[in-house]
């Protein structure tokens, strides 16, 4: 009669094992399109035999020993690193494929403005008193100048929408790391009753994976089964429970544009932090590197062109004999260079002789400020070969960025491809899993059928 | 063996079709535009190379523009020259033949009346313009440089215009030394003044006086007209060199920049038939699975 009973009992342990196998199977069918999930896994082991018959040992059918989830170490502990990588990489590119100002084919770009400029220089040259040839050529100087003031203006933009990005991105570094610092105290607290939270497991990875992506951050787990994640200058971003929190401020050394800081995750501070990877790092190397390095050659260059040719201007004689005119005014920048006021409200100012009785014909200060095209007015470079060098030294950036983009894509797929076929679910896999478990569910109510059977078998002998 | 998951597969037909799309749109402009370097990184090297070329370019067309220029006033400065050459041929021959004591009072005041034309056809010629430039007033091009009465308003300066990047080449004839004679010469017009006044005056003697002058005009008209020419052929040859130079820069920014036909139809073609197949092969694997097969 016992051992009848004990048949019973272990179908019912067996049958409770079979249950979770299958609806472990279907919640991980269920999740088959859910972010963040990893596939579960029902482990089924035989319950520890204690009932002997003569000098047999039967055994006791089987139980739902745990769920785990499918997760490979060797693949997570390099995804942070590949995903920082890639974020920050693709942040670069995305902010310098924005900017067009110095693209060699460009119409109305810097080496189009430059080669008008002094084409125009060259024309009037021929025919210094033609009103028309001098008009022709104070307006390729006005057309020089809004060249260098645009192409300024767009790289100052795209810094400036840096700046914009960061403002708007912070808000979600600070709720990320916050939900992954809450997230921390739960799992831990969960993990205080007993089995494993995966779905909290779930969402913490989720939200540390858009971290990592956002800040570069590198998370360390703790014995306590903490997720800290630490910024790459060292400085904690998550602690435990604990969260910093990011903030910005100008910086005048950068010419007012955003500095990053944040507020530690023990309250103080805020003091001033580097990141060099994520999104954040991308986006900050390719303003303060880049584009200042382009913003810089451009006014260089602006200020070597413009500053030679005053020279020259300078000492030339208008048609009415008067001297010492600079032809560019604001010359510091490339964004604030101009044409002299007087000169484009009167072109006669314009000073095309090299003599004071400023003869016609004469087009001596025309020929001075034709000769600075080949004079190394800019860093010891011409004016053409401090163009080329600065829109090749862009284009490198751009290039580089963008290989290296490519590349960290390339890892970051395949990292996330590997994560995918070990935490991945496969709807054939688990359809095979469901009707497994059911077909096993079919088998142990079987087994309870025949011991009803046999109580039955007895209970009529009486 | 790999576990192949459904994330997986759809990841990767995702990622392989995004792939095929990117190379099919990048083929696409490239067609379109026939521009292979439209950003600076899409070849940095080309692209700053095509820059210095493109102003090279810019440069040279500039200065042929230039040398056209002055080699057209060069060819008016020669006409004119050539029309003072002219004059004084026939003044020689006015004068050679009024010397004679043969000739009355009568026939050198004639002959006086002609001298004078030929002086005021002279100024003309002289006062050749080109657009809004007296050619030959030197730097002093604004207004007419001999006046009716033979004097020279312009200046003694030579034009200089470029022939190469740097390098100038004289574009104007100094009239004030070659009709007027200053720094040695022979005022060509003064000579022709002093024929016509010993023919009104019916001196012989004096109008035989007059052909020196007029011989040593007409070497020193011939001499500038000589010094003319060589420059009208230096600017030529510039002009020729220039443009050849210009057009092999704008090859050469073409061959840097641009894509041909040829290959941009291939590439189009290429992703077209990398992205069919990629759509195919996604679509395919989306079709199997168990789910298909069970009941």
């Amino acid at each position: 009669m016992g051992d009848l009973l004990s048949v019973l009992q272990n179908a019912a342990s067996s049958l409770s094992a079979a249950r979770g196998a299958a609806q472990t199977a279907s919640n991980n069918l269920e999740n088959v399109n859910t972010p963040g999930y990893s596939r579960q896994t029902a482990v089924i082991q035989s319950v520890i035999p204690s009932d002997r018959l003569g000098g047999a040992t039967l055994g006791n059918g089987s139980m739902l020993a745990t769920v785990t989830q499918s997760r490979d170490r060797f693949v997570e502990a390099q995804m942070p690193v590949a995903l920082g990588s890639a974020s920050s990489s693709l942040a670069q590119t995305n902010t310098l494929q924005s900017v067009t100002a110095l693209d060699p084919s460009a119409t109305d770009g810097i080496a189009a403005s430059l080669g008008n400029f002094y084409s125009a220089l060259r024309a009037l040259q021929q025919d210094p008193s033609n009103p028309a040839l001098r008009q022709t050529a104070l307006a390729s100087s006005q057309a020089l100048a809004r060249s260098f003031n645009q192409a300024s203006s767009s790289i100052s933009s795209a810094r400036s929408a840096v700046d914009s990005q960061l403002q708007t991105t912070l808000p979600q570094v600070n709720q990320l790391a916050s939900q992954v610092a809450s997230l921390n105290l739960q799992i831990q607290q969960a993990g205080t009753s007993g089995g494993s939270p995966n779905a909290l497991l779930d969402a913490r990875q989720q939200a540390e994976d858009q971290l990592v992506q956002l800040t570069g951050a590198v998370p360390v787990k703790d014995n306590k089964g903490n997720v800290n994640l630490a910024l790459s200058d060292g400085t904690a971003l998550v602690s435990g429970d604990a969260a910093a929190q990011f903030s910005v401020a100008p910086d005048a050394t950068n010419g007012g544009h955003l500095a990053l800081r944040i507020t530690h995750t023990d309250g103080t501070g805020p003091t001033a932090v580097q990141v060099s990877s994520g999104t954040l790092g991308g986006l900050i190397t390719a303003r303060d590197g880049a584009l200042q390095s382009a913003s810089s050659g451009l006014d260089q260059l602006a200020a070597g062109v413009a500053d030679s040719v005053n020279t020259a201007h300078a000492a030339g004689f208008a048609e009415d004999g008067s001297t010492g005119r600079v032809l560019f005014t604001g010359t510091a920048s490339a964004g604030t260079i101009s044409v002299n006021a007087a000169i484009a409200a009167d072109p006669t100012l314009f000073a095309a002789a090299g003599d004071p009785a400023a003869a016609s014909g004469d087009a001596g200060a025309l020929q001075a400020m034709i000769a600075t095209e080949s004079q190394t007015s800019v860093n010891g470079n011409t004016p053409e070969g401090a163009a080329a060098q600065l829109v090749a030294g862009f284009g490198s950036a751009q290039q580089s960025a963008s290989a290296l983009s490519d590349h960290d894509a390339a890892v970051s797929n395949q990292l996330t491809t590997m994560r995918a076929s070990a935490s991945g679910v496969s709807v054939d896999e688990e359809t095979i899993n469901l009707t497994q478990a059911q077909q096993g569910y079919q088998a142990i109510a079987r087994v309870i059928t025949a011991a009803n059977a046999c109580f039955d078998a007895l209970f009529a002998v009486q | 063996m790999m576990r192949v998951t459904d994330s997986m597969i759809f990841g990767n037909a995702d990622l392989l079709s995004q792939r095929a799309r990117v190379a099919v749109n990048t083929a696409e402009q490239q067609a379109a535009t026939g521009v292979r370097v439209q950003h600076a990184g899409d070849d940095p090297a080309a692209a700053g190379q095509m820059i210095s070329h493109q102003l090279n370019a810019s440069r040279l067309t500039a200065i042929a523009a230039g040398a056209t220029a002055a080699s057209a006033e060069l060819k008016s400065a020669d006409g004119a020259l050539q029309g003072v050459n002219n004059v004084l041929i026939r003044a020689t021959e006015v004068a050679t033949q009024m010397a004679n004591s043969s000739n009355n009072a009568g026939d050198r005041a004639s002959a006086a009346q002609e001298v004078d034309q030929l002086i005021a056809s002279v100024v003309g010629d002289l006062n050749a313009k080109v657009g809004s430039r007296y050619v030959l007033g030197g730097t002093s091009d604004n207004a007419a440089p001999f006046s009716a009465d033979g004097t020279y308003n312009g200046d003694a300066n030579v034009r200089q215009v470029e022939i190469a990047p740097g390098v100038y080449q004289a574009s104007s004839v100094n009239a004030a030394a070659a009709i007027k004679g200053v720094g040695g010469g022979v005022d060509v017009i003064g000579a022709l003044q002093a024929l016509s006044a010993a023919l009104k005056a019916n001196d012989p003697s004096a109008v035989s006086n007059t052909l020196t002058a007029l011989q040593a005009g007409t070497s020193q008209v011939a001499s500038a007209r000589a010094s003319a020419g060589n420059s009208m052929n230096t600017f030529d040859s510039a002009i020729s060199l220039l443009q050849s130079q210009s057009g092999a820069e704008t090859a050469t920014v073409s061959a840097l920049g641009d894509i041909d036909e040829v290959t941009a139809a291939g590439n189009l073609a290429l992703a077209q038939r990398s992205l069919d197949a990629a759509l195919t092969a996604s679509a395919q694997g989306f079709q199997l699975s168990l789910l298909d097969k069970i009941r």
